[in-house]
């Protein structure tokens, strides 16, 4: 799994992940997207090359969306597949984590 | 055994779940598995892989291993042996999800998607082995 971060505006930052968010992916981004959730207070994941999604990956959206709120931010998502989505909400994650059908949505979620 | 099962053994390793993944693509392949019958099949083995190898042995491995097992006769069936700590996942009491993110569980996610997403769910302790068996329909042609 691949992942990159850039600024939307001066307030939103995009994480763009590429790839799996399985067991071998989220090991991969881990510490990196942790820490840029614990440095920034609105950001959109960008899921639109995320082509799968295991509870384990769920736990690392979680566990930063839920750092991000504790500091009065949030974190939602953007370009989700049709086979990821049914995840999340089969997971009972579609309403902890708002998701988006376009970046420019998100980024209007955000108040920014 | 069936003509149309197959199995591995894998270490208890991280490393395992990913070989299993790329061994199950190549099973889906043969068996001709598609859309979400194929989808689920990946899902629910990332979750029972995942589970084995993170929480059966909380002692330590001691170079154990696991066994997978596909086999297909009108419904495709995924079964896992490990000889790890007694866990029986449909036992499992799941409590509804937070409804704020500040407030969310994270725990037992994986229990949730393998039962939203197998069709049928199977344990059994056989001595030592904890005997996980998912089922998954298979659409018809």
């Amino acid at each position: 799994m691949d992942m990159s971060v850039d600024k939307l505006t001066d307030e939103v930052t995009r994480i763009t992940l590429t790839g799996s968010l399985d067991i071998k992916g989220a090991a991969a981004v881990e510490v990196p997207f942790t820490t840029v959730a614990g440095a920034n207070k609105r950001i959109v994941v960008d899921f639109t090359a995320v082509d799968f999604v295991a509870s384990i990956g769920l736990r690392l959206l979680v566990g930063a969306a839920r750092t991000v709120a504790r500091r009065g931010g949030k974190l939602v998502l953007c370009g989700v597949t049709p086979p990821v989505a049914r995840i999340l909400t089969v997971a009972g994650m579609d309403g902890l984590l708002p998701s988006f059908p376009r970046v420019d949505d998100a980024v209007a979620a955000l108040g920014a | 055994m069936p003509a149309s099962a197959a199995d591995i053994s894998l270490p208890v390793e991280p490393e395992s779940v990913a070989t299993l993944a790329r061994w199950l693509e190549a099973r889906a392949d043969g068996l001709g598995l598609a859309g979400t019958t194929r989808e689920a099949l990946r899902l629910c083995a990332e979750e029972a892989a995942t589970n084995i190898v993170r929480h059966a042995y909380p002692d330590g491995v001691r170079q154990a291993r696991f066994l997978a097992r596909i086999e297909s006769n009108g419904e495709v069936t995924l079964a896992f042996d490990d000889d790890g700590i007694p866990f029986d996942p449909t036992r499992y009491v799941d409590d509804a999800q937070a409804g704020e993110i500040e407030d969310a569980r994270i725990g037992g996610v994986g229990i949730r998607l393998i039962r939203g997403f197998a069709s049928g769910i199977r344990y059994e302790r056989v001595g030592t082995i904890n005997r996980l068996v998912l089922a998954f329909e298979r659409p018809a042609a």
